[in-house]
């Protein structure tokens, strides 16, 4: 069954919890070299995670589509070294070694998220309880050397993501995700928010908003719903 | 694993030995440290800008002031028990090629015999030995203390340099200096033209090879002046550059007058081997 965004149908069951958490390589704590100028998100994000799949049957991870390309390996990204396997993106690599960093042993399975549709069905066994992990990030146009340099209109638009994670507003952060800035302005969660949206609707426990920052002019956000 | 005396060090280490001249003729520093308080003040500024050891010397290396035993052990003795009493975990090497310099100064807390005369007074790694210090194994080719070198010739100088310098490495074992306390040190311009001491940079990983960890002085030096034509003041990126190619054949412990700039190099090559993290890279990973 192939749905097309916005999703209007309603939520499988089995969905229990959410972290939502950045996909900056930089949470391989070894690729800033001796300093660790994300020590605080890692933690929080990790976090978010261990509380989200804590009890849970099954895990699905969300990623944004993109970064199959080279270097492949985000664990030694510098040796020249071929990879294993076939390629994995970075974001599928981010969410492995946070639920690794979590401790979680719960088998999780990556779902590759684009613009256009995802195959919701077998995507979760609605008998069984389930946790998702959201990898994205938010506007990546905030400062002088950031990827896309500064747009102002990154500002309103990650305040307002911020305030639909904390109020855990599916609707709105499908919504955002669909704007045509989001691109522009290099959103990576514009991929993976409204599949989330669409197999969580609410917040319907304790969590909200827990970390946005942009220490090199790009937004991160950890949100727990 | 290095032993320096009372301090050990890993084999990845790339260890800067800041040169502390109790002279009044040095080439460099002119007697900038001969007042011991001075001296002092100096070793405080290398500690303070990341040396692992200091190099305390009371003679000029070149013909200069005559300075007899007595003289030099009033600069040295002294200087190197308030050294010791005030930075415990500081390695303190003492360049000289006396034995009773070597005892004395080992007996005030000294933890490595720089013997820069390569052996000249046989009974100097002896007193290494007794005081179970570090001793470094120079190539001087037979040199007299203090003897300006003229016309030098070697069939294959790095040949020589690594003959004379194992075979005191060995001479040192068999009185009792301790295996991982030895060094072995190239002594560039020491009896040595330009020609040698460029050919001895170029070739350094044949001594890395020798399995004994390689020492190199080649801080603001002869053959880096007349390499670019610059005198005395102006040599540091000469000696950088030179500094450069010695850590990457190898060398371990790197004497010298500049350790703000000498411990950047030495960092930047590590990081270039993959021997050592970067200190914050976030380019294009945000």
């Amino acid at each position: 069954m192939s749905l097309p965004y916005p999703y209007e149908a309603p939520s499988p069951h089995g969905v229990q919890m959410t972290a939502f958490v950045p996909m900056t390589p930089l949470l391989f704590r070894h690729l800033s070299g001796q300093s660790d100028p994300l020590a605080e998100l890692r933690a929080e994000a990790v976090e978010a995670v261990r509380t989200a799949c804590r009890g849970m049957e099954q895990v699905l991870v969300l990623c944004p589509v993109g970064g199959r390309e080279a270097p492949g390996e985000w664990h030694d990204p510098s040796r020249a070294r071929p990879v294993q396997g076939a390629p994995r993106s970075l974001a599928e690599q981010v969410g492995e070694h946070l639920l690794e960093l979590a401790g979680v042993e719960t088998p999780a399975s990556y779902l590759e998220c684009t613009d256009g549709e995802v195959d919701f069905a077998g995507l979760l066994d609605p008998r069984v309880t389930s946790a998702l992990v959201v990898l994205g990030d938010g506007a990546a146009a905030r400062s002088q050397a950031a990827p896309g340099h500064i747009d102002d209109r990154s500002f309103p638009y990650d305040d307002a993501v911020a305030a639909a994670l904390a109020a855990g507003d599916a609707t709105a952060l499908a919504e955002l995700a669909a704007r045509p800035e989001a691109a522009e302005l290099l959103v990576t969660g514009r991929h993976t928010w409204p599949v989330a949206a669409r197999l969580r609707p609410r917040l319907t426990g304790p969590g909200g908003l827990v970390h946005c920052s942009d220490p090199f002019g790009l937004t991160y956000f950890v949100a727990r719903w | 694993m290095l032993r320096l005396g009372r301090h050990d060090f890993a084999d990845d280490r790339l260890l800067v030995m800041a040169i502390v001249n109790r002279t009044r003729d040095s080439f460099y520093d002119k007697g900038a440290t001969y007042a011991e308080d001075a001296a002092l003040d100096r070793v405080r500024q290398v500690v303070e800008q990341g040396a692992e050891i200091v190099d305390i010397g009371g003679v000029k290396a070149g013909p200069g002031e005559v300075v007899d035993l007595d003289e030099e052990l009033r600069r040295t003795v002294g200087f190197v028990a308030r050294v010791r009493e005030e930075f415990p975990g500081l390695v303190i090497s003492v360049d000289t090629w006396r034995h009773e310099v070597g005892h004395a100064v080992c007996e005030a807390g000294a933890d490595l015999l720089n013997d820069a005369w390569g052996g000249h007074d046989p009974q100097l790694m002896e007193a290494a030995a007794q005081h179970h210090a570090a001793y470094v194994c120079t190539h001087t080719n037979g040199a007299t203390p203090r003897q300006a070198p003229h016309r030098a010739t070697y069939a294959d100088v790095v040949r020589a340099a690594i003959d004379d310098t194992v075979a005191l490495a060995n001479r040192a074992l068999a009185v009792g200096v301790a295996r991982e306390s030895l060094l072995i040190d190239p002594a560039h311009d020491f009896e040595k033209t330009t020609w040698h001491s460029l050919e001895v940079t170029r070739r350094l990983d044949e001594m890395v090879a020798t399995g004994w960890p390689v020492l190199v002085s080649l801080s603001n030096k002869d053959f880096v002046g007349e390499a670019l034509d610059l005198p005395a003041g102006e040599r540091l990126v000469g000696t950088l550059a030179a500094t450069s190619i010695a850590a990457w054949h190898g060398a371990r412990v790197f004497r010298v007058h500049n350790v703000v700039e000498t411990r950047q190099t030495l960092d930047m090559v590590a990081s270039i081997r993959g021997d050592r993290p970067p200190a914050n890279a976030t380019r294009a990973l945000a």
